[in-house]
């Protein structure tokens, strides 16, 4: 309350909200679907937030049994889809104050149709939902389980279905023995788009080699 | 020339048949008007009292004004004389720093006898727009407070001294006042600064029952003082005068000093010990002085002596201490125009065991030694009481000499990386020295013409301030350090005779010690102003300077000490209104403003001087009892470069001179660190303006209100031009901000009763709270005067996308937290200065019968803190991951409490009893909590001292 009138009595503009609001990672693919967690001071169980006026979702508050510390000082919530280069972040609350971070978030253009970054398991059963977590999805798009020893022999192919904007994608585990297979994601007409080979090629970079995607079917249990 | 100019202002109206000498001062005016109102000229005015050698005297001019300057503090007896006219006598009360103005009404002559008034002296000061409050002996000595002049201030109005706010855990004697910390106040002790000149922080101490009174200002000092943003302290001593006085006086106290719940596992966040001391503290004071001749030498001594033992909790030895502290002054007349002070006051504290803690086994702790001395001659001419010429030499030192307590020099340490614990000896030892020498000259001078009355005081000063350090290590092969694993199979049972079952030891050899100069000067012109009675403008300015070195060390060619590191010129204006509204003393409506600088300090030069007083050197056992120097460290490093035109000419012709082909590379470089550096570096200042409204509502008991504005700008920091090169610049981004409403209430001190309550609200933000960097205390980060992690983030945008364009982006997100321009974390917030709201209510009353009760309250609102978030890159917890100051510390009580009898004897004779209790409640409320980003994130560090009690009993006469 204080906060309210004392810049009156001061003859001040303090802000009354809002204070050191901040995003982690500040950075995403274009696509979205980043996992941040925003921090600051102030936040209400009605904050909302948005990157350059596209929605955050999924918000979530910290356990206040588990972090009792951290209620009002932090959400979760993923990114929505957006331009590449720099964006700001807004939060609101639930009676509608807000405060704006200028630049505050950075989207990334995507490297690559897919990029992965990881898979959302590397052991799964047979009908297990097997996520896999990057940017540059589409429709259409299949994974084929390998052999590590023998990529050019397909043992299974799935089709993906995009579970979040074009950053991921999911398929169910098909039947397969006991072993450990690699994942490469193809265009669904057998063309190699993402996988173990692209590696070795010269001009992909450093940063952009694909890393190999392996999934463990486990012996029982 | 001067003598002239100043004293050639005024017809010489006044008379002088004595010297009032005392070291700080008040003045008193007055008019003289008959029954009828009508003013009495040539009335003959005389100031008399135990601390005025002889008698002090002035003629009223033709408006029966008169005005005398430069009185004692204290009660005096003031009489005015006419002929046809009946004597009349007042009792007056001088005040430190202060002018009071005194109506005097003559009747007509028809009775023989004096008529004797006891003045209602006025409780405001009507020409002054300075915040001050004085604190007199008389008023501490009914109060419950520590006997230091570092304690009684925290009574202030707006001083936050309850908590560290620096280091963490209770008050340390360095208060955060007007939003600048620990080491913004300046503590001047007769005038002359005895301020550490490396840490800033108060230096010499003063015997408790040495101090006459004491000035603190909080806002709007006049230009006569300088070198501070925060608070301005200054402590009188007492005189001898013309009465033998004296008293003895014993004290047994129980104090938890400290009274910290201190965590030792901070891994596991669990509060496996708490870090309480305990005291019984013993301590004699004794006073005495008088006249040796009357009217011509005086002499004041003051003896204490204190004995303490520290008991830790979950240690199973105590810190014994012994503390002799003396103060002696002599004043001498020489003339009835000429008098010469001279004072020493010292201090010897010797600490056994000083640095107790469960993870120091007894068999390595150190003794420590500390000591101080101040000494100042005073040269004092008052050619009338309408002018004087004050002269001052002054020097002080404080020494800090840390030696092992087992007297047993050779012995390595160990470290028993098990128990985390430190046994057989104390690896390093230090010797710290610090001295501030100098002196000062004042002209002061009250006088009439050039629209209306003026006191002008003209002053000019100067001090060489140094401070060294030297490491003493001790042991076979300097400074030797083994490390015991016993699960890991290296006991180190015995590393002075066979250490090849220890781990690993560390070697540290000492460089020869390295120290800082600094030298500083200052000069003030101020002028209070009356064009009318009602109206007084207090218009001054100042100008402070200041050189600061390192010390060149002939040893070591390669040492970059020696040279000027930095030259600051600080022109400070202050100007101020105040208005006597309803003419009658008082109302006064105030309005000052003002700048401020602080110099930068000796650790200013230390900054930039990267060598440390130690190399250092790792060896590890290869498992067969070998060792292998596996890392070593050579302390003499690249400096940090100034911006300066000498510091960046010596930095980038020091590459050239190794490589004579990089001049491109240094064009380059060259062409970066002037865009940063703009126009140069400039001192830190801060402005400040402060609007007032006091009014006397009761006999000797006025309210006030006050506005406080203050913004602090041009603070240092370290800014990386490339990866290998930092310069210190004044960044932009970095600032303070400080704004407060406060409401008081103070009641005069009459023998009876004393109240002085107040209401602050405030808030303090900025981007950092020291002079460069600081932590909030007790956790990791640099304190106040060091070098800091602040605006390292990159703040480039086009960098910054680089960065994340090319898979670098956890390096942005790894310094965020940092103080980016693009997000608030890290950048600006709430500083640990301040509570929202702050109450204090301090009075004492004294019962007809000799009883005294005095109570001493404070509430406050919780200081601001944070999460402190991880930066790999520093591998520190630097970072500020919710924004700086997003979280405060709950609301905290203090509630001191004195009783006290004095029975009273012949010939002024008295014997108190006193009992005083501190933290009466015993409330334990957290006053820190551990910020760090980990398991122990939100735990206690911190809590209010436990209750204590303090009882006394005193002879006086």
């Amino acid at each position: 309350m204080w906060r309210s009138i004392f810049p009156v009595l001061l003859l001040s503009c303090g802000d009354a909200g809002f204070d050191g609001v901040s995003i982690r990672p500040t950075y995403g693919w274009a696509d979205g679907c980043t996992d941040v967690t925003v921090t600051g001071r102030g936040f209400d169980e009605g904050v909302g937030g948005a990157i350059d006026g596209a929605p955050l979702t999924g918000i979530a508050f910290p356990d206040p049994n588990e972090f009792p510390l951290d209620v009002g000082f932090k959400f979760t919530a993923v990114t929505p889809p957006g331009e590449v280069g720099f964006s700001d972040l807004e939060v609101i609350n639930g009676d509608g104050e807000s405060a704006t971070v200028k630049n505050a978030f950075y989207y990334v253009a995507c490297p690559g149709s897919p990029n992965v970054d990881y898979a959302s398991t590397d052991a799964a059963a047979s009908g297990d939902t097997v996520s896999l977590v990057g940017c540059g999805f589409s429709a259409g798009m299949t994974v084929e389980l390998v052999s590590p020893d023998d990529i050019a022999t397909t043992l299974a192919s799935v089709p993906l279905e995009l579970a979040c904007s074009t950053a991921i994608a999911s398929f169910a585990a098909p039947d397969l023995p006991v072993g450990t297979y690699v994942m490469l994601v193809t265009d669904g007409a057998g063309t190699v788009l993402y996988g173990a080979e692209l590696c070795d090629s010269a001009d992909t970079g450093y940063y952009y080699c694909d890393l190999p995607l392996y999934l463990t079917y486990g012996g029982g249990s | 020339m001067i003598d002239r100019l100043m004293f050639g202002l005024v017809p010489l109206i006044v008379l002088v048949s004595g010297v009032a000498e005392a070291a700080e001062t008040g003045d008193l005016r007055g008019q003289v008007e008959d029954q009828d109102g009508l003013p009495v000229p040539n009335a003959k005015i005389r100031v008399e009292g135990a601390s005025i050698a002889g008698s002090v005297e002035a003629v009223t001019d033709d408006e029966g004004r008169f005005s005398l300057l430069g009185l004692p503090t204290g009660r005096h007896t003031l009489t005015a004389e006419m002929g046809g006219f009946k004597a009349t006598q007042i009792t007056v009360t001088v005040r430190l720093d202060e002018s009071a103005f005194i109506p005097v009404v003559l009747a007509a002559a028809g009775a023989a006898v004096e008529i004797v008034v006891e003045a209602a002296l006025p409780v405001i000061d009507t020409t002054r727009s300075a915040i001050s409050t004085e604190l007199t002996a008389e008023q501490l000595a009914n109060l419950p407070t520590g006997r230091s002049y570092q304690d009684a201030v925290n009574m202030i109005p707006g001083v936050y001294g309850r908590v560290d706010t620096q280091d963490g855990g209770g008050g340390s004697g360095n208060p955060s006042v007007r939003g600048e910390g620990s080491y913004g106040n300046n503590y001047f002790v007769d005038g002359i600064s005895t301020r550490d000149p490396a840490t800033k922080t108060f230096g010499a101490n003063v015997n408790f029952d040495a101090i006459q009174s004491m000035q603190i200002y909080t806002d709007g000092a006049p230009a006569e003082f300088g070198e501070f943003t925060g608070m301005l302290v200054n402590v009188e001593t007492k005189d001898g005068g013309d009465e033998h006085h004296g008293s003895a006086a014993y004290y047994l106290s129980t104090p938890a000093t400290g009274g910290t719940y201190l965590l030792l596992d901070t891994e596991t966040g669990e509060e496996v010990a708490t870090d309480k001391r305990e005291f019984l503290n013993h301590e004699v004071s004794l006073t005495l002085g008088g006249p040796i001749v009357k009217e011509k030498l005086w002499y004041f001594g003051s003896l204490d002596l204190s004995a303490a033992d520290a008991v830790t909790e979950g240690v199973e030895y105590a810190t014994n201490s012994i503390t002799p502290a003396g103060f002696l002054k002599f004043t001498w007349f020489a003339t009835p125009d000429l008098s010469f002070a001279y004072q020493a006051g010292g201090d010897l504290s010797v600490s056994n065991n000083a640095n107790a803690d469960a993870l120091v086994d007894e068999s390595a702790t150190s003794d420590r030694r500390d000591w101080g001395m101040s000494q100042i001659l005073t040269t004092r001419y008052r050619p009338d009481a309408k002018g004087e010429v004050e002269f001052k030499l002054a020097t002080n030192t404080i020494n800090i000499d840390v030696v092992p307590a087992s007297g047993d020099e050779d012995a390595p340490q160990i470290f028993d990386a098990e128990t985390g614990i430190y046994y057989n000896n104390h690896s390093d030892f230090d010797y710290n020295s610090r001295w501030r020498s100098g002196g000062s000259l004042k002209v002061t001078r009250l006088a009439k013409g050039f629209g209306g009355e003026h006191k002008i005081k003209f002053g000019t000063e100067a001090f060489y301030l140094t401070e060294s350090r030297e490491l003493v290590f001790t042991g076979p092969g300097d400074g030797v350090s083994y490390t015991a694993a016993p699960d890991a199979g290296f006991p180190c049972t015995d590393p002075a005779t066979d250490p090849s079952d220890c781990l690993n030891y560390t070697e540290r050899t000492a460089n020869p010690a390295i120290g800082h100069t600094g030298i500083t000067t200052g000069t003030f012109l101020q002028d209070d102003w009356r064009p009318i009675e009602t109206l007084t403008f207090n218009v001054g300015v100042r100008v402070d300077t200041e050189s600061l070195y390192g010390t060149k060390n002939e040893d070591t060619p390669d040492d970059p000490g020696g040279e000027l590191a930095f030259t600051g010129i600080m022109p400070a204006p202050r100007l101020g209104m105040a208005w006597d509204v309803t003419g009658d003393s008082k109302t006064l409506f105030s309005v000052n403003a003002g700048r401020y600088y602080d110099i930068a300090g000796n650790d200013f030069a230390a900054w930039a001087d990267t060598r440390s007083s130690s190399n250092y050197a790792l060896y590890e056992n290869d498992g067969t009892g070998n060792f292998v120097n596996t890392y070593s460290q050579d302390s003499v490093q690249d400096p940090l470069v100034y911006c300066t035109e000498k510091s960046l000419n010596d930095y980038f012709n020091g590459i050239l001179d190794a490589d004579p082909t990089a001049q491109d590379y240094v064009d380059a470089e060259r062409a970066k660190a002037d865009k940063v550096c703009g126009d140069g570096l400039k001192p830190y200042h801060s402005d400040k303006i402060v609007v007032g409204f006091e009014r006397e509502v009761l006999p000797l008991l006025a309210v006030g209100i006050r506005g406080i504005y203050s913004e602090t700008k041009n603070i240092p920091e370290d800014v990386d031009i490339t990866l290998d090169t930092w310069v210190i610049a004044n960044v932009p981004e970095k600032e303070r901000v400080y704004r407060a409403l406060e409401f008081t209430l103070e009641r005069k001190y009459d023998e009876v009763w004393q109240a002085l309550a107040s209401y602050t609200l405030s808030e303090s933000l900025g981007t950092n709270p020291g002079q460069f960097e600081l932590a909030t205390g007790g956790s990791s980060g640099s304190n106040g005067n060091e070098v800091g992690v602040y605006l390292d983030d990159i703040n480039d945008l086009e960098t910054r996308a680089f960065f994340y364009d090319n898979g670098y982006g956890w390096l942005n997100d790894g310094l965020a937290g940092l103080g980016t321009v693009y997000d608030d974390a890290g950048y600006y917030g709430y500083l640990p200065y301040h509570s929202f709201h702050q109450v204090k209510v301090n009075g004492s009353y004294t019962m007809p019968w000799g009883t005294t009760a005095g109570v001493v309250y404070e509430f406050d609102s919780g200081h601001a803190w944070q999460k402190r978030g991880y930066v790999p890159l520093y591998g520190d917890y630097f970072g500020f991951p919710e924004g700086r100051g997003s979280r405060f510390m709950p609301a905290a009580h203090y509630v001191d409490f004195k009783i006290a009898h004095s029975l009273d004897f012949k010939n002024d004779r008295s014997l108190e009893v006193s009992v005083d209790l501190f933290n009466l409640p015993d409330a334990q409320t957290p006053i820190g909590y551990y910020e760090n980003d980990n398991e122990s994130f939100g735990k206690v560090l911190y809590r209010q001292s436990p209750r204590s009690l303090r009882a006394g009993v005193k002879g006086s006469f």
